[in-house]
């Protein structure tokens, strides 16, 4: 009775799409042991996390969206407050204020908050006229939402949070489509603002990370280091890998922010190539489901969250492979459901059950 | 509650979701590209390196930029040296060290000091540099040794080479090791920066460090578990390496042939010899083409890390060879200052070119008598044989006139006893007297600062730049040295043009004066005279201590030399259309004739014989 009636529940799951992210999770969280030997409260920190972000993920797979559209603005509110306290209150960890103190755990706002933008702009998306590119003047209120806590997380300073969100917001709009007188004039200044960027906005340190990127030997001991050290955990990892615990790079902490930014490299070495074409693949899948779910909704709103949803992790796999395999320069941008920290797999865990509720609903017609 | 419309609209995007997961796609195949480029067509390099996983960095130190003269000629360069290397993390580092102590004969405790001061320095790992500069038969006996002891290391090495030795140190300063002072302030402008860096200490190496310093780049070296260094082929990492560049090069006005004669002159073979003091040669647009101070130091021995003994023996003896007698020392002008005092005067209207006043052998105000240098007077003369014969009482009784505020009124007006802003650091000041509002004044101070005695002070840099305005009657330049710092030319600046407060006709009674002084009949320098060149100038005598009157008509050369009085020699050539200006200065030489005015008829006959 009771086992029929669980599998009952399970049964509006896709079992492909659970077990996607029960083998990145598994992978990840393997990972992470592997590289905490010093530090072993980190592995176990995670398996609490990992199990807050399943019920978290159970939770929202049940909230039907059209609620979670309600609860969008108040949740931005929310946001920008917290926003600005972390100015005043927050936790400083080498030199960048990203972390707010709220007793049992430190609470990383910016996070959270590419939720909340990136599904307002969805939502706002869904809204407008059928079959109606946007132009110049549609644009202005997604601007003036957008650049306020875009630009607090970007004075923390957080490039990699300010700038992966505005990408991802962008594929939503271009996805809409933009006339192309629009599109043109946005170009045209984002062009033009990239130099008054690079001289007035920009910190030394980011500087250097992306001239450290372009020519390697102008900061070899910071960054363009690092990478070279990510590089090496890669490649010296071969086909088959070292084996669990065996990454010696991993082990002689040649590797920087190993259980972080820079998990794919540990994962690299210690499984190989096979491991890691594995985890890439994996990752494809899962976008493709997402992408294709968004495909088979049949309201706009369904359709502009799953493709959200989905180009957030799509952003975010490659963006951080390419970081350590050094194709892209250094920014802190996470591997969704790999990486440690309680932040970002809670957000993806977030999004994911979203794009579950809407498979369970689509599937009810 | 589907809406037709809205399903609609998505199935008609149907090209742009495939368009979506190609894209998606195609990301993740050049993720898979990379990931094979890296595993399985690089992953025997990177393999190689996790098999021992113990590699580490090491820095490639950037040679430094070069110092060059105006034509190119080299000022400071570098020069390669090998140098002997330890890993000092070995079983038998008490033999090897024996052996070492015998072939680069140093001894055992000395070897131990250097390798402590290493390991506080770094850390327990790193190499430990036992000697630099190693002789070719050293050489050849350590490499055999390292056959049996691998941990033995020589190494080629730059090393900053000065082709002019003492000649300019203080001015091109020297290098060494980065102090953790240093560190710190270079980490704050955000430069890149290593324990073992080189840095400059002093003179233009420290100022336009940031210039020459260059890029220092990096190469992996493998060590084993015990961080022993593996001797491997170097080449196997050099897809790792990142190669250092070159620091940009400083090009200075400087002439390095003129700054050889300037030194060579200094040590003219003559009863005088050897001569110590200063020498600057300046462009009349502000452009020094040499400039020296003697004694010095030999930097060269700076640029391999200065041993504790030659630094103890340099500061002990006298460190004032660090001091650059041309900007960073003042002294009193003496006579040299008398020119200007006769164009205050002559400004002034207090005398014309033609006005006679008796000039005795002494002048007496109130109880004080003070002195002339000649005992028997001159009688009645004017400015100009005032000043070709130097006349002092003359002078006193002008300056009685003037008074202190316009003595220094004039005196500002060519800027001595101020920095002249030449782009070097601790330049000295000088001191001019001045009279605070309602501050009551000695006379008798006035009457020595009219004969540049006194209070006053000025440095050979501020004395030249003053000559200089005389010579262009009117135009005072900054005195520059730096023609070029990476891509920033620098050109000649006018500071002030005070032909509007001196009349343009006392300019000339001066200049004519000035000409007396070396081609006149009783000129203090005529003994100097060159026959293809006409050139003037002024000489000054300054006394070191305060003679009593009967010591004051003794034969200087016949007192301790630390009791003889300082030379003043500054001149312009030509005469009648000035190129440079020579100013001369030398210590305890006892005339700025045969002192000074001698070392510059020599620079200026070379220079002139060059032109030709």
């Amino acid at each position: 009775m009771k086992i029929s009636f669980v599998y009952e529940k399970l049964k509006s799951f896709n079992p492909f799409f659970l077990s996607y992210i029960l083998i990145l999770q598994g992978i990840g969280w393997l990972s992470i042991y592997s590289t905490s030997f010093e530090k072993p409260f980190l592995f176990k920190q995670q398996l609490l996390w990992i199990l807050i972000s399943w019920i978290i993920f159970f939770i929202i797979s049940y909230i039907k969206i059209t609620f979670i559209v309600k609860t969008l603005w108040p949740l931005f509110l929310f946001h920008m407050i917290c926003l600005s306290l972390i100015f005043i209150l927050g936790k400083e960890v080498d030199s960048a204020k990203r972390w707010l103190n709220l007793g049992f755990f430190y609470y990383q706002p910016s996070e959270t908050l590419k939720i909340i933008l990136v599904l307002l702009t969805a939502h706002k998306i869904s809204q407008r006229p059928l079959r109606k590119p946007f132009d110049f003047m549609n644009l202005l209120p997604f601007f003036f939402t957008l650049i306020p806590p875009l630009f607090l997380v970007f004075l923390q300073p957080d490039l990699g949070t300010a700038g992966i969100t505005l990408i991802i917001i962008a594929s939503l709009i271009l996805f809409q489509g933009v006339e192309r007188k629009t599109l043109f004039i946005f170009s045209a200044l984002f062009i033009t603002s990239t130099p008054l960027i690079w001289s007035f906005i920009l910190k030394p340190y980011q500087k250097s990370r992306v001239l450290s990127f372009i020519k390697p030997g102008k900061d070899p001991q910071g960054t363009g280091y690092n990478v070279i050290q990510s590089k090496i955990a890669i490649g010296s990892g071969q086909i088959f890998g070292k084996g669990f615990k065996k990454g010696t790079q991993n082990k002689l902490q040649f590797l920087p922010e190993r259980h972080t930014d820079f998990i794919f490299s540990v994962l690299s070495e210690e499984y190989g190539f096979l491991g890691s074409s594995f985890v890439l693949s994996v990752y494809f899948l899962m976008i493709v489901f997402i992408f294709n779910l968004a495909r088979s909704t049949r309201d706009r709103l369904s359709c502009y969250f799953c493709l959200a949803i989905g180009s957030f992790l799509m952003w975010h796999v490659v963006l951080n492979i390419s970081m350590v395999m050094g194709l892209f320069p250094v920014v802190g941008i996470p591997l969704p459901l790999l990486s440690y920290g309680g932040s970002n797999l809670i957000t993806t865990m977030t999004f994911l059950g979203i794009a579950t509720s809407i498979y369970k609903d689509k599937n009810l017609f | 509650m589907i809406d037709q419309k809205q399903e609609f609209e998505i199935k008609s995007h149907t090209h742009r979701f495939l368009f979506l997961i190609s894209l998606t796609g195609f990301l993740f195949l050049i993720l898979l590209l990379r990931l094979m480029y890296l595993q399985i067509y690089q992953g025997e390099n990177f393999k190689h390196f996790s098999d021992n996983n113990r590699f580490k960095k090491k820095v490639l130190i950037a040679p430094r930029g070069l110092i060059l003269d105006r034509k190119g000629k080299l000022f400071a360069g570098n020069t390669k040296v090998f140098q002997l290397i330890i890993n000092t993390h070995t079983p038998s580092l008490t033999q090897v060290l024996e052996k070492i102590s015998k072939i680069i004969q140093k001894p055992l405790p000395d070897l131990r000091e250097i390798i402590d001061k290493s390991q506080k320095r770094f850390n327990f790992f790193h190499p430990v540099v036992l000697k630099e500069n190693l002789t070719l038969t050293e050489i050849h006996h350590l490499k055999q040794l390292q056959w049996i002891y691998p941990e033995i290391q020589v190494e080629e090495k730059e090393k900053r080479y000065y082709p002019l030795k003492e000649n300019g140190a203080q001015l091109l300063g020297f290098i060494g090791s980065i102090s953790k002072k240093e560190v710190k302030k270079i980490q704050k402008q955000n430069r890149q920066v290593y324990l073992s860096d080189i840095v400059g200490k002093s003179g233009l190496e420290k100022i336009y460090d940031k210039y020459l310093k260059g890029q220092n780049g990096f190469s992996l070296i493998e060590v084993n578990a015990q961080n022993h260094l593996l001797v491997t082929d170097s080449s196997y990492f050099d897809f790792l390496k990142i190669s250092p560049i070159q620091g940009e090069n400083i090009s200075l006005t400087l002439d390095k042939d003129l700054q050889e004669i300037a030194l060579k002159a200094l040590k003219r073979k003559d009863e005088l010899y050897p001569r110590t003091g200063a020498v600057l040669i300046m462009k009349t647009n502000g452009e020094i083409l040499a400039l020296l101070s003697d004694p010095s130091f030999n930097p060269n021995k700076f640029s391999l890390g200065l041993s504790e003994q030659v630094w103890k023996n340099l500061s002990s003896k006298d460190s004032k060879v660090f001091i650059n007698k041309v900007y960073q020392e003042h002294y009193p002008p003496g006579s040299v200052f008398k020119p200007f005092m006769a164009l205050a005067a002559l400004q002034e209207g207090l005398i014309s070119e033609e006005t006679l006043i008796h000039s005795p052998s002494t002048f007496r105000l109130g109880s004080s008598i003070f002195h002339d240098h000649n005992p028997l007077g001159y009688g009645k003369i004017n400015v100009l044989t005032a000043l070709e014969r130097s006349s002092n009482t003359f002078f006193y009784q002008i300056g009685d006139q003037l008074g202190i505020d316009k003595m220094s009124y004039y005196s500002k007006l060519f800027r001595l006893g101020q920095k002249t802003g030449i782009e070097l650091t601790k330049e000295a000041s000088g001191y001019l007297p001045q009279r605070k509002k309602n501050q009551i004044w000695n006379l008798g101070d006035t009457i020595n600062v009219s004969i540049g005695q006194g209070s006053l002070l000025t440095t050979l840099l501020q004395l030249a730049v003053a000559y200089n305005a005389i010579a262009t009657e009117g135009i005072l330049v900054k005195p520059f040295l730096v023609k070029k710092q990476g891509q920033h030319m620098n050109v000649p600046v006018i500071l002030d043009s005070i032909s509007d407060r001196i009349d343009r006709k006392h300019f000339i009674t001066v200049k004519k004066a000035l000409y007396n002084v070396v081609q006149g009949a009783k000129g203090t320098a005529r003994w100097y005279q060159l026959p293809f060149v006409e050139f003037s100038g002024k000489t000054g005598t300054v006394q070191v201590v305060s003679l009593k009157s009967k010591e004051l008509y003794k034969n200087c050369l016949e007192m301790p030399l630390e009791k003889r009085h300082h030379g003043w020699f500054i001149g312009f050539a030509p005469s009648h259309k000035p190129e440079i200006i020579v100013a001369v200065f030398t210590n305890h030489s006892c005339s700025g004739s045969k002192g000074s005015a001698s070392v510059a008829r020599d620079i200026i006959e070379y220079y002139f014989k060059q032109g030709d």
